[in-house]
């Protein structure tokens, strides 16, 4: 696949976190570009899961830079304060992404149709017949034409985590965040979801996946990121990363994968 | 002088835990023989009432003591709710009302001992008030204590045509559970004047110092006697006899001067009662079942008015106290959680007699009349308000956290967060147990009596007293059982209708 270099979507500059005496980011650096498709692997508790929800100001750094497409939105000053926008361009900030989530977190008092068309409505200030519109051809390229008005309790958890995906997509942002979207599913329903994402792969969404499934990685990323104790100890293209390890410790953890 | 009032009003629920231990004490001391049980309404001075150091006293407490000396009976003080008087006699849970028990219209339905006391009712207004007669009254608030004499006086069905039409000149003829209240009332000018027996009258123009004074025309004149059980002869000639002894051997008069009756006592041996003259026949009047239905569906009517506002109004305030609650704010959390911590841990009847007094008693402003029934629903909005902001808050910390996050990712500002994502899961959550908060404040609209608004419980109770029946009760709470079946149902199917989702 031939890199985009031209534009970058993400920038992630010596990101630093701690929970308490803890430190579970240290020092991390990661670019993305327009239709990369990086995938973070690591074991648990290696702090990916943290950068995906620092990267979405879910959690809030404790030091270093986060822009999107060439802004900085968060910077650290001179005397190493951070600092977050306003609430109205923070809200901005937001448009720049879409995030899955392990457990779908669908709101189940709304239908599916309406969990999608909601937020590009209310948030967004877009046209409804247009967001209608983009929702059902979402619905029907993953394949859930027909739950349209059925509520999350009905669907299979396949299903739900597809009505996620195609909420995340709605939004027309830039880039996709996947945080262990197969991790809540089962192994045949998992297969279904990693076709979805190499159908997205192969229409050049920027994506950022963390992922437990080393062979999906290797098959539609450019990029693969190996995270151990709050820190990259690895990164390159899947061949480099997966295939020919050059550290001690993301060997261990591929061989400890392939028993 | 206000101050002690106050610190009084506050230290009457602590005196009432006192006072159960020492009637149980009083009864350790004569152990052996008969008991003899004294019912009598606890407030009601100088005849039979709690001192300032928590114990039964009075002039009818004191000669009944004196009559259980004599007699080797074992003498026990039960204060009673004088609504209830009739049901404590009828089952023999006290052995007679001697407690200022006015004779006149109730001849036929006690037993009674020969009269011992000439009343006559008067009425207490607040000096300066420019109420110099009874005409005066015309257009005034007048309080009187429910199924009291002076009630029967203006009311009854004896009522002399001058009283009937002196009631129907007031504004208002309001019902109080207590002269405590009524002198309350009156001296917060929510009302204009209080009639009451002149015995009580005297005493508390006495204790109350030279606020008020007491018209020269009085009401009615009546005599106070003994009452027991219907055709329990033997007991009352036993107590009567016993009362002869003392007025001759001197006793009686002496106790009478204790308490300043001199000129009230009026026992003879010349009036004893004449058995004969006793109709065996005769019955209370007794009102059938449809009128008592009629009746309390007025008193429904309130019941329902002060279900319907309290819900209209703590529901929102429950969900402002609930905001504050969680707030960022550590002081605003914890004045939200003090205001929680005491409305939840106090009497909401005690809260409704604070929110009643408070405007007077603390900040000098008189209230109308009307404020009453005002008080009566910020009383409860602000106690059920608190209830509720807990249930709201169990319900919000239920929802998982993802759904904040996932509003938060996708564009939701923080309140259509609420609007939109949180408030609506919330309501569905808390159904069950806002279900339970709302049956339960039917049951308590009965707790509006403690400022004598009268709703269907209040009635109830009053036609009870006046027919010595537990029939009104019974109805009473098939209303209550009939509205809340309805509750249920209605609250069942807005649950149903929120069983879309799970």
């Amino acid at each position: 696949m031939e890199k985009n270099m031209s534009e970058n979507i993400l920038s992630l500059k010596n990101i630093s976190k701690s929970f308490g005496e803890k430190q579970v980011l240290k020092d991390i650096n990661l670019e993305v570009n327009k239709g990369e498709i990086v995938s973070i692997i690591g074991p648990s508790g290696s702090g990916k899961s943290t950068l995906l929800r620092c990267a979405t100001f879910l959690e809030h750094i404790d030091g270093g830079n986060i822009s999107y497409i060439g802004r900085e939105i968060v910077r650290t000053n001179k005397d190493g304060r951070v600092l977050y926008p306003s609430k109205a361009d923070m809200k901005k900030a937001y448009m720049n992404f879409g995030l899955v989530f392990q457990n779908f977190n669908l709101f189940p008092h709304y239908s599916v149709i309406k969990n999608i068309v909601d937020a590009p409505i209310h948030n967004q200030n877009r046209d409804k017949d247009e967001v209608y519109a983009q929702a059902r051809e979402l619905l029907d390229k993953l394949g859930l034409a027909d739950k349209e008005n059925a509520y999350p309790c009905e669907l299979s958890g396949g299903q739900q985590q597809r009505v996620a995906i195609a909420r995340a997509l709605a939004l027309n942002s830039k880039i996709l965040y996947f945080d262990e979207p197969t991790s809540a599913l089962d192994p045949e329903i998992t297969a279904g979801i990693l076709r979805v994402m190499k159908s997205l792969a192969a229409e050049h969404m920027t994506m950022v996946i963390v992922t437990h499934e080393i062979d999906f990685a290797k098959a539609v990323s450019d990029k693969v990121i190996f995270m151990d104790g709050g820190m990259v100890i690895e990164e390159g293209s899947p061949e480099d990363v997966i295939d020919n390890p050059s550290s001690d410790r993301t060997k261990e953890f591929l061989q400890k994968l392939n028993i | 002088m206000k101050n002690i009032v106050r610190v009084k009003y506050l230290f009457v629920f602590a005196f009432m835990l006192i006072c159960s231990l020492c009637v149980s004490n009083s009864v350790d001391v004569y152990a052996k023989g008969d008991e003899f049980i004294v019912g009598f309404d606890a407030e009601f001075p100088p005849y039979g009432y709690m001192d300032d150091n928590g114990q039964y006293v009075g002039f009818d407490l004191d000669l009944a003591k004196e009559v259980c000396n004599r007699r080797g009976w074992t003498f026990v003080a039960r204060p009673i709710a004088w609504d209830s008087k009739d049901s404590e006699l009828a089952s023999g849970s006290i052995s007679c009302i001697w407690n200022g028990f006015t004779m006149n219209g109730r001849e036929s339905k006690y037993t009674w001992s020969t009269p011992y006391v000439d009343n006559s009712q008067v009425v207490i207004v607040k000096k300066n008030s420019g109420i110099k007669n009874l005409k005066d009254l015309k257009g005034k608030i007048l309080a009187v204590q429910s199924d009291s004499s002076a009630l029967k006086a203006l009311t009854g069905d004896d009522a002399t045509k001058d009283n009937v039409e002196l009631a129907k000149s007031l504004k208002n003829l309001q019902e109080v559970a207590d002269y405590n209240s009524a002198f309350m009332n009156l001296e917060s000018g929510m009302i204009d004047a209080v009639a009451m027996d002149i015995g009580v009258a005297s005493y508390q123009l006495s204790a109350k110092g030279n606020e008020f004074v007491m018209l020269d025309e009085h009401i009615s004149s009546e005599e106070y006697g003994i009452g027991f059980k219907l055709g329990n002869t033997k007991l009352r000639d036993e107590v009567q006899d016993t009362l002869f002894e003392m007025l001759d051997d001197g006793t009686f008069a002496g106790i009478a001067d204790k308490w300043g009756l001199n000129d009230s006592i009026c026992l003879s041996r010349e009036d004893k009662v004449d058995d004969s003259a006793l109709n065996k026949g005769a019955t209370v009047k007794k009102t059938g079942i449809d009128n008592i239905i009629r009746l309390l569906s007025s008193g429904m009517l309130a019941t329902f008015a002060i279900f319907a506002l309290t819900l209209l109004f703590s529901m929102p305030l429950g969900l402002v106290i609930m905001g504050l609650r969680m707030s960022r704010f550590k002081v605003v959390q914890w004045i939200a959680k003090i205001y929680i911590s005491i409305m939840r841990g106090t009497p909401l009847m005690l809260q409704l007699l604070v929110v009643f007094f408070a405007p007077y008693y603390v900040f000098n402003i008189s209230t109308s009349y009307s404020y009453r029934f005002y008080a009566v629903i910020i009383g409860f909005s602000l106690n059920y308000a608190a209830y509720f902001a807990e249930i709201y808050r169990s319900g919000i910390q239920s929802i998982p956290v993802g759904q904040r996050e996932a509003a938060k990712v996708l564009g939701y500002n923080s309140s259509s967060t609420f609007t939109r994502i949180i408030f609506p899961q919330m309501v569905k959550r808390v159904m069950p147990a806002i279900t339970n908060e709302v049956i339960t404040l039917v049951k308590d609209t009965s707790l509006a009596f403690a400022i004598a608004y009268t709703e269907m419980f209040t009635v109830a109770k009053q036609i009870a007293s006046s027919q010595a029946s537990l029939v009104p009760l019974f109805v009473a709470g098939l209303f209550y059982y009939i509205f809340n079946f309805i509750v249920a149902f209605v609250m069942e199917y807005i649950e149903k209708k929120m069983d879309y989702y799970k």
